[in-house]
């Protein structure tokens, strides 16, 4: 594991002394959420993927970002298996393998990074024949040193498709990606088509032009692929590289050169990404602990002031009851965030099952009329390929959909509970309690605006079960060949004679063939239904335990405030001595609230955080 | 010329006699026509796959207009000719002539009315690369403007059960790409005229596939050999060759002062150039000592790409050529136009004649069919031919052996498609002998052929189809068996 970066250890100091704390307290759902959220700094993965269709230079980017010949390179379609690229101090490489029954964890071979290519390539591994699932490489360079994590993919399009369908799925777990395309020629209705999709998966998306070495009009190139992007309504950031360039400019050292090949604006890109990734990591260690230290100073001072100021204390169990009353409204289901949450989804799975009808329908015509056009028993195999690919597609495109859609109810559901928090805050003028619900007001790691990362996102994440969705649609039983090839050599120029019982038979292989595709979107309808229901229905609930959680903690906070603040006082030296404490312990925690409260101020500089991730539970 | 051919070409004129003064007639004259005519080769593919700088290389001259964005809007003919002349077919309507205009300007072209409404334009250009082929551009496959493609389909594949326009297909590809094999499954749209042995794969772009490298074509060289081995790719076309289409083209073209800037960039200081070299923004725009204007490095880059440049400036520096022609020469032959300009004339030549007569035969039948036969004897004439031409039974084997539906193990696939002249017509590479074989390894050799498919004729446990096409290269081992008897007796 790399080292944390200064700001790093500031929060770590922050996190460990803010456990104490709650430890010291005996609030172990506190500790708990702070343990969790110790997990977004020692483990600050920032994973970019690098798509496109294949030739386009995808391993020749990584492998000249990294200045390393990792991914292998060839004139002909080269990777074949996704290829993890992380920072480790010694070189080496990790193959993960598909295994036999899917139910059992994946197996896993240590290899050399020299071994690489025979794994991961189409020459050394043509068609995965290895059933490889993923490669994980590690090699030190600085780039990589901020915990960036690249992901080359297979080549969408082209013979592979399915295939990549199902490494294109674990978008949404992406911080970044970067979509490729070279400079040969102007950007094409399928990549653009894939490049909608890829948004909608990861709202950060760069273009990448390559090559530009070769073209000499890759500006007018350029020029048009804005052009493109601009009338799909796709606003994204754009920058042209070489790869060839960086790597001849690294072999001689030659920094004008470097310049040229662009690489220094990729390279700051994605410093910014990982930036991005870091500050908001700290940002959302810095509400976890202001959250919880405002929590855990909310029974300290009802204590106070029962104990400084016992006139006070009837007022302030007052109104402690009144904050009680509206945190135990945000727990019934009647409360507007459930009803948003349940509504929402509700609304998602209609649309999303619709959709996905509606797609598989116009795949269905699609076939019937091909089938129509010609001889079933011609071109069966490829017919299905094409078949399973186009599904493919479509359920791809379907899938970005649903996150889509899950990311607006997400942020639209944090929005009502915040409110709703919001509303349960004490008036200033009782000092204690206030703390509690202001600090939680800021908790804003709730904001699913936010997107990824957000406890919404992190429980769709967590929850989230795309791959199924895929890796069934590679299982689903082969169509069944209508009739075998039955056209006899000798068919060549008398076939007129035939004509009559050769175009009864092609109708009855046409008929079958209908049917057989009919059946097997049936069958696509049911399994992908079921799927993506199943996963709609896991993120709801996650979603709704993350939030009942929070309503929980709140409420046993408050319980406690309660409590202390009924403690008869007894006015005695160990009361003196209790207050000398408390005053010592709530300096101590106010401390550690303004700690955090720098932690966030200074990560949110940035105007709104790509991602704050939050931590699931 | 093949007896077949005469023998199609006298039934032709017999039917022609037959017809005369039928409404049938026009049409056989037709037919007559075409079968004189010298093959027709269209040239397909995708979008900005270079298929009219590829028609450019194989004429020699710059006759099609090319350009970095989408070019070919309409089906354009270009035929031998006596003169220049442009002639242009409308949807409706007669044809009419156009004015004369430098044709490098197909875009330009004043065509007097949409595209849309232009069946196709017909050029005539004196030309012996024209004289042995009618070359056909079409517009690309996969435009963004779907009506662009739809004529190209038009005009390639037949109407039901009419004849194709053309007697052969070049398909340009890049990569294989899913709508390229459904290009091609359309195009071939009867199972019985699925045809991969009149068309030929070309790999286009083959110097971008090594990124320019001097080596590039190897590379491309390997790819193409996978995609012929596939055999999804098989059962599509013959076999697929690497082309550098941009510098075939401007190579056939190369002017002497081009070749004196070669030599100049070849005699400067070897760091500078390749300094030059590394890409086309610095050969286009840098400065530089070497004494050869920017304006004119980004002329040589237009016209020969990164990888021709390069290639150019080490076969000079190199001295393997000297002088203009010597240079245009040996790019021509790297750029792989030479491999491609071979098929074309031995395969699709040699074969020109059996797939013309097999055309009008397939037309003829038509008419015959439409219209009472009023001579007599004319459908049995057709009929004899037919079920006579050992020929067409060969292509149609050949056809069937790539798309896999005789049941062949991979070897004997193999030996059979050779024996039939897939990988050249002549005797020895019939039989997968060196080319100066004498003649008693030959007679040996087709000795054990001969052998072979006998037994696997009569092998009981032989399905039917196998029996069947073995008994045709039964057929075909006697045939040669024959001709070289004859042959001996001869000398």
């Amino acid at each position: 594991m790399q080292e944390p970066s200064g700001g790093g250890h500031i929060a770590l100091d922050t996190l460990d002394l803010a456990v104490k704390g709650a430890k010291a307290y005996g609030r172990d759902d506190l500790v708990q959420r702070l343990t969790d959220a110790r997990r977004l700094l020692s483990e600050p993965d920032v994973t970019v993927y690098v798509v496109g269709e294949f030739k386009q230079g995808k391993s020749s980017l990584i492998n000249a970002l990294l200045t390393a010949k990792i991914c292998p390179v060839d004139d002909d379609i080269a990777t074949a298996v996704p290829t993890v690229v992380r920072f480790a101090p010694e070189s080496g490489a990790l193959a993960t393998y598909e295994p036999a029954d899917p139910s059992s964890p994946p197996w896993t071979e240590r290899i050399s990074l020299e071994d690489l290519p025979t794994h991961v390539s189409e020459a050394g591994n043509p068609g995965n024949v290895r059933k490889l699932k993923s490669v994980t490489a590690s090699i030190s360079r600085q780039l990589l040193s901020g915990g960036l994590v690249l992901v080359d993919t297979p080549g969408v399009g082209g013979l592979g498709s399915l295939h990549n369908a199902v490494t294109v799925s674990s978008l949404p777990r992406a911080h970044s990606v970067l979509f490729l395309s070279d400079a040969s020629q102007e950007l094409t209705a399928a990549e653009l088509r894939f490049l909608r999709t890829v948004k909608d998966l990861c709202p950060s998306v760069f273009f990448v032009l390559t090559k530009i070495d070769l073209y000499p009009q890759w500006r007018r190139i350029l020029e048009l692929n804005a052009g493109h992007l601009e009338a799909c309504g796709i606003a994204i950031d754009t920058v042209a590289v070489s790869s060839e360039l960086r790597t001849v400019a690294a072999r001689s050292a030659d920094q004008e050169m470097n310049v040229e090949s662009g690489f220094p604006q990729l390279v700051k890109r994605l410093q910014g990404v990982v930036g991005d990734a870091e500050r908001s990591a700290l940002n959302a260690v810095g509400l976890h602990v202001g959250s919880a230290v405002g929590q855990l100073n909310a029974a300290l001072r009802a204590r106070r002031t029962s104990l400084a100021h016992p006139e006070q204390s009837a007022a302030l169990v007052a109104e402690l009851t009144r904050v009680n009353d509206r945190v135990d409204a945000l727990r019934s289901q009647s409360a507007k965030w459930q009803q948003l949450l349940f509504d929402g989804f509700a609304d998602i799975s209609s649309d999303v099952d619709y959709d996905l009808r509606a797609r598989s329908r116009g795949v269905l015509h699609e076939a019937e009329e091909a089938i129509e056009d010609g001889d079933p028993a011609k071109n069966w195999a490829e017919f299905e390929k094409w078949l399973r690919q186009r599904l493919a597609n479509e359920t791809l495109e379907n899938y970005g959909t649903f996150i889509k859609q899950a990311r607006v109810i997400a942020s639209r559901v944090a929005e009502h509970f915040e409110l709703a928090e919001s509303q349960a805050v004490l008036p200033r003028e009782v000092q204690a309690p206030v703390q509690v619900v202001e600090e939680i007001d800021i908790d804003s790691s709730f904001t699913g605006v936010k997107t990824r990362g957000t406890t919404g996102m992190a429980a769709f994440q967590k929850a989230y079960s795309g791959f199924l969705m895929f890796s069934m649609l590679t299982k689903m039983a082969a169509l069944a060949i209508p009739t075998p090839f039955g056209v006899a050599a000798g068919l060549l120029m008398g076939r007129s004679g035939f004509m009559d019982e050769r175009k009864r038979q092609l109708e009855k292989r046409r008929g079958l063939a209908k049917t057989a595709v009919r059946r097997f979107v049936d069958e696509f309808n049911l399994q992908v239904g079921k799927d993506s229901r199943d996963a709609m229905r896991i993120v709801q609930r996650e979603l709704r335990d993350a939030y009942s959680a929070r309503v929980e903690e709140l409420q046993r906070s408050l319980t406690e405030a309660l409590a202390s603040a009924k403690k008869a006082v007894v006015e005695d030296d160990a009361e003196t001595g209790e207050l000398k404490r408390l005053e010592a312990d709530i300096e101590a925690l106010e401390v550690l609230g303004r700690r955090a409260d720098e932690l966030t101020l200074r990560s949110a500089s940035k105007a709104v955080p790509a991602s704050v991730p939050a931590v699931t539970r | 010329m093949t007896p077949l051919y005469v023998q199609v070409r006298g039934f032709v004129a017999r039917a022609c006699a037959g017809y005369a003064g039928t409404p049938a007639e026009p049409q056989l004259r037709q037919i007559a026509g075409r079968l004189a005519e010298p093959l027709r080769v269209a040239i397909a593919g995708r979008v900005k796959a270079g298929k009219s700088t590829l028609l450019n290389a194989l004429v020699g001259q710059e006759l099609a207009a090319t350009d970095a964005g989408e070019c070919t809007r309409v089906v354009t003919w270009y035929r031998n000719g006596p003169t220049y002349r442009i002639m242009l077919h409308p949807v409706r309507g007669m044809p009419r002539q156009l004015p004369f205009g430098r044709l490098s300007g197909t875009l330009g072209l004043e065509l007097g009315m949409a595209p849309g409404d232009v069946d196709r334009l017909v050029v005539d250009w004196p030309s012996p690369a024209l004289r042995v082929l009618t070359l056909i551009d079409t517009p690309g496959l996969g435009s963004v403007r779907s009506e662009v493609s739809g004529r190209t389909e038009a005009a390639l594949v037949p109407e039901g059960d009419g004849v194709g326009t053309a007697d052969a297909v070049v398909y340009l590809m890049r990569h294989v790409h899913g709508d390229d094999v459904r290009f091609l499954d359309a195009f071939h749209d009867d199972p019985a005229q699925r045809r991969p042995v009149n068309t030929i794969g070309v790999l286009s772009r083959a110097d971008e596939v090594g990124h320019a490298r001097v080596d590039a074509l190897d590379s491309a060289a390997k790819i193409a050999e996978r995609y012929a081995r596939d055999s999804r790719v098989r059962g599509l076309c013959q076999t697929v060759v690497p082309v550098a289409g941009l510098l075939a083209s401007s190579a056939a073209t190369l002017k002497e002062s081009e070749y004196r800037a070669f030599r100049l960039l070849a005699a400067a200081p070897e760091a500078e150039v390749a300094r030059l070299l590394t890409s086309a923004d610095r050969l286009a725009r840098g400065e530089s000592e070497v004494d050869v204007p920017a304006a004119e490095r980004a002329e040589l880059l237009a016209r020969y790409g990164l990888f021709g440049v390069r290639l150019a400036v080490e076969l000079t520096r190199g001295g393997l050529v000297t002088g203009a022609r010597a240079l245009s020469g040996e790019l021509l032959a790297r750029s792989g136009l030479h491999r491609l300009r071979s098929l074309l004339t031995t395969q699709f030549a040699a074969r020109a004649d059996v797939l013309k007569a097999r055309s009008a035969l397939q037309a003829v039948e038509l008419v015959l069919r439409a219209y009472p036969d009023r001579t007599g004897g004319l459908l049995h004439e057709w009929e004899r031919i037919v079920a006579g031409a050992h020929e067409f039974a060969e292509i149609q084997l050949i056809d069937s052996i790539r798309l896999g539906v005789v049941l062949f193990t991979k070897d004997e696939a193999r030996d059979a498609e050779r024996l039939l002249g897939a990988a050249g017509v002549d005797v020895p590479s019939r039989l997968d002998l060196p080319g100066d074989a004498g003649r008693a390894a030959v007679r040996q050799a087709l000795g054990a052929q001969l052998l072979r498919w006998q037994r696997r004729a009569e092998h009981p446990a032989s399905p039917r189809d196998v029996r069947e096409a073995a008994r045709v290269l039964v057929r075909t081992c006697e045939g040669i068996l024959l001709s070289e008897a004859r042959a001996e007796v001869l000398s």
